[in-house]
């Protein structure tokens, strides 16, 4: 399986341009195109964004139609992220897929605020 | 004048806005005793304006103030800087003003981090550190993103050493969180627009791979016992009064979006 080092693949510790998250999310798919999954390591970085979050996770899902959590991590295999940064990507993957879903259905953004959310 | 952050205390500054317009020359800033870093921002997007910032001298008439203004890096003041000694500039977050590209600004709000923040805070608070990082990231960011404004973002504050916690000042001259949210036609009501942009998801961009900034954001403040206020338009949100998160109608409307933070360490 192929593995992104994201620290040295962007050649920064700090992910939170979405900038360089989408330098990331091409070379995963780039890796996706040839493989079935790749590990993304997240070893040694510093901090991370929701924009960076959202960038290359929650394009990835959008772009593979995924529906669910367990078939984001069946093709991409996160490692090195902190418990809470890991806790905020199961969130945003939560998000993207939740709102996907409702937007791949034909309803509008607002009809998904409307309904289905709450604060 | 009462310049602890309330309603009635963004009301008097929005009143200084006034008297600045109508001001011919020389503002004497008279009315008050003491300020507070959300006052100095709001005052520096303002002189950001050129034909203001070209007309008018603004001077202030306390010299404490006038050396606060000055200490913490107020480029607008008028007039010699008194020789006063009260403040402790070590512990001012020093007035800041961020624009440009995404990649400057990472930069710029890196740099500011290392420099003005972290070497304050105790070296063992390392995941807290990640965590302060991202936010006050989220915040720089959006609001470039999202004010439509080309003046960029003023920031500034202070720390408490002894009360462990410090305090910081955002603020944008953009169209408003109440005005962007009413453009994306989502039907809700006057004084649930902040707090609708604070919700998980919520975003006036209509994509699925949004809306998680401010409510990270909120999550991180909770978790911290800290306390923010967000102010714009016409709505005060988050903790008013001491008491839990509310929003308040202001009788004045509010250009742009300060947001206030206070975080423990």
């Amino acid at each position: 399986m192929n593995t992104i080092k994201v620290v040295e693949f962007l050649n920064n510790s700090n992910l939170l341009s979405s900038t360089k998250a989408n330098l990331l999310y091409k070379q995963m798919l780039k890796y996706l195109n040839n493989s079935e999954s790749l590990i993304l390591d997240f070893s040694d970085y510093t901090s991370i964004s929701s924009s960076f979050l959202n960038s290359t996770i929650g394009q990835l899902i959008i772009e593979k139609q995924l529906d669910s959590k367990e078939k984001l991590f069946k093709i991409v295999k996160i490692i090195g992220l902190s418990e809470d940064d890991m806790d905020n990507l199961i969130l945003t993957v939560q998000n993207a897929i939740f709102k996907n879903n409702l937007l791949s259905q034909g309803q509008n953004i607002e009809d998904i605020y409307s309904n289905y959310i709450t604060y | 004048m009462n310049f602890n952050i309330t309603p009635e205390s963004i009301e008097s500054i929005t009143q200084i806005k006034s008297d600045l317009i109508n001001c011919k020359e020389e503002y004497l800033f008279s009315s008050v005793k003491f300020v507070r870093p959300f006052v100095v921002v709001y005052l520096d997007q303002l002189f950001r304006d050129e034909k203001l910032a070209k007309n008018i001298q603004f001077l202030p008439k306390d010299r404490k103030i006038h050396k606060y203004l000055h200490q913490i890096g107020c480029e607008f003041l008028y007039g010699n800087c008194p020789k006063y000694s009260a403040y402790n500039e070590d512990m001012m977050i020093k007035l800041k003003y961020f624009n440009g590209s995404e990649e400057e600004i990472e930069k710029q709000t890196l740099l500011w981090i290392k420099q003005d923040i972290y070497s304050i805070l105790p070296l063992h608070k390392n995941e807290q550190k990640k965590k302060i990082v991202s936010n006050l990231w989220e915040i720089i960011q959006n609001s470039i993103t999202h004010s439509e404004s080309s003046k960029g973002i003023s920031i500034c504050g202070q720390f408490y050493p002894s009360k462990k916690y410090f305090e910081l000042a955002f603020y944008d001259f953009g169209i408003g969180i109440p005005n962007k949210i009413k453009n994306s036609k989502l039907g809700l009501k006057k004084s649930e627009y902040i707090k609708w942009s604070m919700g998980k998801g919520h975003s006036t961009q209509n994509k699925a791979n949004a809306g998680m900034g401010l409510f990270f954001l909120r999550n991180f403040i909770k978790m911290n016992s800290g306390y923010f206020q967000v102010i714009s338009n016409h709505e005060f949100f988050g903790h008013i009064y001491s008491s839990d998160e509310e929003t308040k109608i202001l009788r004045s409307y509010f250009d742009g979006t300060l947001i206030n933070l206070r975080i423990n360490y």
